[in-house]
């Protein structure tokens, strides 16, 4: 919760140095303000803004805490050359920290002490109701701790190009675009033909600013900094073993493992990636990230067996994208938002800030689920793929990293197709380096509820669809089935630009 | 209002004392307010911010006239027929850099509006100027010596405690008007004086030193400064009134305001006070006492009246603190704005122009900074992240430079954003001023004597 819904507060100056006060609206809460807002914590809150030590005074007669921060004022009122020279609004700063919420501090029961925010409950994510899933999908980094992808300091515009017209058949009928939005819940589509923009909406009531939820498509961006972390040589080897950076999960299953299995999602373990059971290894996976427990995802992947030899066969399994982050976490010495920041966020001139969400606060990054990006940037991360990896003749990717992320390393057979109802809707032949393949060859990031990038590269195309799919037990008899549905359009928008 | 005068009278069990002015600028109807309703015996304002008797100190060399309070006529017209007839006595600090011309100045307005026998002291003495110029005095900010600002120091003063007000006040003054006073004392003052405390009487200085540090920043007190809709909600805001202190005997405070008047007295907008620029709450240095105020108890105790007691003191420090004031370059400021889709983006490359247009030799400032207000302008850019690009945007561009042309030259090039960068761009404005910076050091108090001059009507 924000630290303005205890307390209150008023910043003094004097020189360089800053007193912010923090007073509990409850008395009651002083021991909890104390516990959780301590000198260093205030300090990293103004990390940038304040280069001083951070002093803390107690006022338990007040229920009243006083920071004192020096160096925080930009050389002092006189000298200081930003339009709050006196820092007075550093109190609002203050109270938008985040705070864990206070046991309630009992005494009778709770007033109202000011309006509240309800959000949907987060360990339900995967779970929700049609009517949360838009509101939901929109507001990730407020369920989840999350740390920021900062937007380029130089966006690049993109470039429009004519009015894509189309209509599309599929099982249920003949389509025109506006109605292929409604029909399937989207958020969000953005068509990209040889660079230029051919349709860009918003649905739902999506604002170009949102970071919508990502979900399973950003196993495809994390896998794609594999490479870069390639030809940095941050990584010798995609057959290093995985225990070689994450020595966290030597004694484990995952002893055997290299990297290149867990970027083809060929471990081996034993992982059950069904949505709907409540007690699904990737539904306790969510439960420790809702619970933002540290190490809680690793204590999972510890606790896996083997089901198969590593690289023998192919098996969905999101843990092993998670740890996929964690290789690269300690790879590359810097946290993976930091990375894919300085690697594509900033590069591409990416417009808005995107986030990758944590496994607890301050924590790991989740390599394999719902980080969110906002709709132009998905776009200007797959005109990143089709220019192979190269910005203004700069090469991010190693050379024919693409080709390999795109080639067939497992091909379905029935088996497959039986137990991934949506790898027979989705028309999908096989699995990449974290990207799914098409049966016309296109690369392809899925994600839960119709996430979906499709990137074609023969056909310099790409399609990005941004899905609140309802869940199977909220869909009635008779109802479409919305991953084919995407299919059918996407193939008819690749006719209609040719 | 000399036949007002309370000389002689048994002390009396309270003392009311109301701020007319939280700062230099401030409203002046809620003054008149307080000094018509009766309920107040003192009416103090407090006008003099670190820096502005530096650039008092400027207008003075251009004009020996000048020097005080701007707002010192329209205040004084407005304020002293209503405190003469109820027999309201006034402390201020708008004497600012030349109290004597103040003075003079508010002896003039009270002849003309027929204030017969009004009694005005000033009170000077603060000016320091010669003692610091060339000495060997050590500047607590930078550590440097004060001959290292050789030629740009512009002014020297001490913050006076309350004795010499006090004194001021003994000789049946009804107006006490000052430079350079530490800011609680202009309260703290009328209480020693009527209630006859000894000045080392360190408990007692204390409490008085709480009631002026409560009471100075005016409208702060009563509600202003407070107000954020949902969470902490005030009454007639826009009819704010200014605070009441009632102080009694013992040095106990009731902070309180006229029933009519907008605003709140609660214990929270008293706490956000309490802690105002306060950094140690137990050690909070003044030149009468250094004053703790960790242990100090607020309790309401009725509509709009709130109880502080508990302030402790320890005997004032040997040290007078005086703020140097001294020039240090120039600040060029430029603002533009873009609107619409795109305006973030727009207003970037408008910085990243005029940055480059800078970076030439002789021209580049000693620092320079590029704010996208709305976006990122006062917290920078990690907390201010993922909050969304607004509608318009609009780019500020500030840099300190050495010399006057420099910054002219800034102000120039966001100006020439014109019709030399980015489409849209509009509103230009722009700003060029001195920078008048301040540093402290301590002179030792008997190197520091104040002096009285009295007016009479």
């Amino acid at each position: 919760m924000k630290l303005r819904r205890l307390a209150h507060s008023r910043t003094g100056d004097k020189g360089n140095t800053s007193n912010i006060s923090l007073i509990a609206y409850d008395p009651a809460h002083y021991g909890h303000l104390c516990r959780h807002v301590t000198a260093e914590r205030v300090q990293a809150h103004f990390a940038g803004l304040a280069h001083g030590r951070v002093a803390r005074y107690e006022l338990p007669e007040l229920g009243a805490l006083n920071f004192v921060l020096e160096q925080a004022l930009g050389g002092g009122v006189t000298r200081s050359l930003a339009l709050d020279a006196h820092g007075k609004s550093l109190s609002s700063a203050l109270l938008d920290m985040e705070i864990e919420p206070p046991a309630d501090a009992g005494g009778g029961p709770a007033t109202v002490a000011a309006p509240e925010n309800h959000l949907p409950r987060a360990e339900d994510f995967l779970l929700w109701p049609p009517s949360l899933q838009p509101y939901g999908y929109r507001i990730v980094d407020r369920l989840f701790s999350s740390r920021p992808v900062p937007r380029s300091p130089r966006p690049r515009p993109l470039r429009y190009g004519p009015r894509l017209d189309v209509r599309y058949t599929c099982a249920s009928g003949t389509f025109t675009l506006p109605e292929f939005m409604d029909r399937n819940a989207l958020a969000g589509l953005l068509v990209l033909k040889d660079g230029r923009v051919a349709g860009e909406y918003y649905g739902l009531g999506l604002r170009e600013s949102d970071r919508w939820s990502t979900m399973s498509t950003v196993k495809s961006l994390t896998a794609t900094l594999v490479g870069a972390a390639l030809h940095d040589g941050a990584i010798a080897s995609l057959d290093d073993p995985v225990v070689r950076y994450v020595p966290a999960l030597a004694g484990s299953a995952y002893e055997a493992v290299a990297v290149r299995h867990l970027l083809t999602m060929s471990s081996g373990l034993a992982w059950n990636e069904d949505y709907a059971d409540r007690h699904s290894d990737v539904n306790r996976y969510s439960k420790s990230l809702a619970d933002k427990v540290p190490g809680g995802v690793f204590e999972l992947l510890r606790g896996l067996g083997r089901a198969h030899a590593p690289g023998a066969r192919w098996h969905y399994n999101t843990g092993d994208t998670f740890l996929l982050g964690a290789v690269l976490r300690a790879a590359v010495g810097m946290p993976l938002a930091d990375y894919l920041h300085r690697k594509v966020w900033a590069p591409c001139g990416m417009e808005f800030d995107a986030f990758y969400t944590l496994e607890s606060d301050g924590g790991l990054e989740i390599g394999g689920s719902r980080a969110g990006v906002a709709l132009r940037d998905f776009g200007r991360f797959a005109a990143f793929v089709l220019d192979d990896g190269v910005i203004d003749g700069h090469r991010v990717l190693p050379p024919g990293w693409n080709d390999a992320a795109n080639a067939m390393h497992f091909r379905f057979g029935d088996e497959d197709r039986d137990a991934m109802p949506q790898i027979r809707s989705g028309a999908l032949a096989g699995y990449g380096y974290s990207w799914w393949i098409g049966e016309d060859g296109a690369m392809i990031a899925v994600g839960f509820a119709g996430q979906r990038i499709y990137i074609n590269r023969a056909e310099r195309l790409a399609v990005v669809t941004l899905g609140a799919f309802p869940q199977a037990r909220y869909c009635g008899p008779g109802d479409h089935d919305r991953v084919a549905e995407v299919v059918a359009f996407t193939e008819a928008v690749k006719q209609a630009l040719r | 209002m000399g036949s007002t005068s309370r000389q002689g009278r048994a002390q009396p069990r309270v003392v009311r004392l109301g701020a007319g002015a939280g700062f230099a600028r401030d409203r002046i109807d809620p003054a008149v307010e307080l000094a018509a309703s009766g309920r107040v015996d003192y009416l103090v304002f407090e006008c003099l911010a670190e820096r502005t008797i530096a650039l008092a100190q400027l207008e003075r060399r251009r004009d020996p006239l000048l020097g005080y309070d701007p707002m010192l006529e329209p205040r004084m017209r407005a304020v002293l027929p209503p405190a003469a007839a109820n027999g309201v006595k006034i402390v201020t600090n708008m004497g600012a850099a030349n109290p004597a011309a103040a003075g003079e100045l508010t002896a003039a307005i009270a002849g003309d509006l027929g204030l017969r026998g009004l009694k005005i002291a000033v009170v000077q003495g603060d000016d320091v100027l010669d003692a610091v110029l060339g000495s060997d005095l050590i500047l607590l900010e930078s550590g440097a010596h004060v001959r290292e600002l050789d030629g740009r120091i512009v002014a020297a003063n001490a913050y006076l405690g309350a004795e010499a007000i006090c004194r001021a006040l003994a000789g049946g003054a009804d107006v006490v008007i000052c430079g350079r006073v530490a800011d609680p004392a202009l309260f703290l003052a009328p209480l020693a004086h009527e209630f006859g405390w000894r000045l080392d009487d360190w408990d007692r200085m204390a409490r008085g030193t709480l009631a002026g540090h409560m009471l100075e920043c005016a409208g702060q007190v009563t509600g202003g400064y407070f107000a954020d809709p949902g969470y902490k909600d005030v009454p007639g805001l826009h009819r704010l009134g200014f605070p009441i202190g009632e102080v009694d005997a013992e040095g106990g405070l009731v902070v309180t305001k006229l029933p009519q008047s907008g605003g709140a007295v609660t214990p929270a907008t008293c706490k956000e006070q309490l802690l105002y620029e306060i950094h140690d709450p137990a050690r909070y240095y003044q030149p009468d006492v250094i004053a703790d105020f960790s242990g100090v108890r607020i309790a309401q105790a009725g509509p709009d009246r709130v109880r502080l007691e508990g302030a402790r003191g320890a005997p004032r420090p040997d040290t007078l603190k005086v703020s140097v004031a001294y020039r240090d370059g120039y600040i060029g400021e430029g603002q533009i704005s873009y609107a619409g889709s795109g305006s973030a983006c727009r207003a970037r490359l408008a910085g990243d122009i005029v940055r480059q247009r800078l970076a030439r030799p002789g021209v580049a400032p000693d620092e320079i900074r590029i704010d996208l207000v709305g976006i990122d302008a006062l917290h920078a850019d990690r907390l201010s992240a993922g909050h969304g690009e607004p509608y318009e945007t609009r780019l500020r561009v500030a840099a300190r430079t050495r010399d006057r042309a420099h910054a002219e030259a800034l102000a120039r090039e966001v100006e020439s954003l014109y019709t030399n960068g980015p489409a849209g761009g509009g509103g230009v404005t722009l700003a060029v001023r001195e920078v008048i910076a301040v540093q402290s050091v301590l002179l030792p108090r008997e190197r520091v004597s104040a002096a009285i001059t009295r007016y009479e009507v």
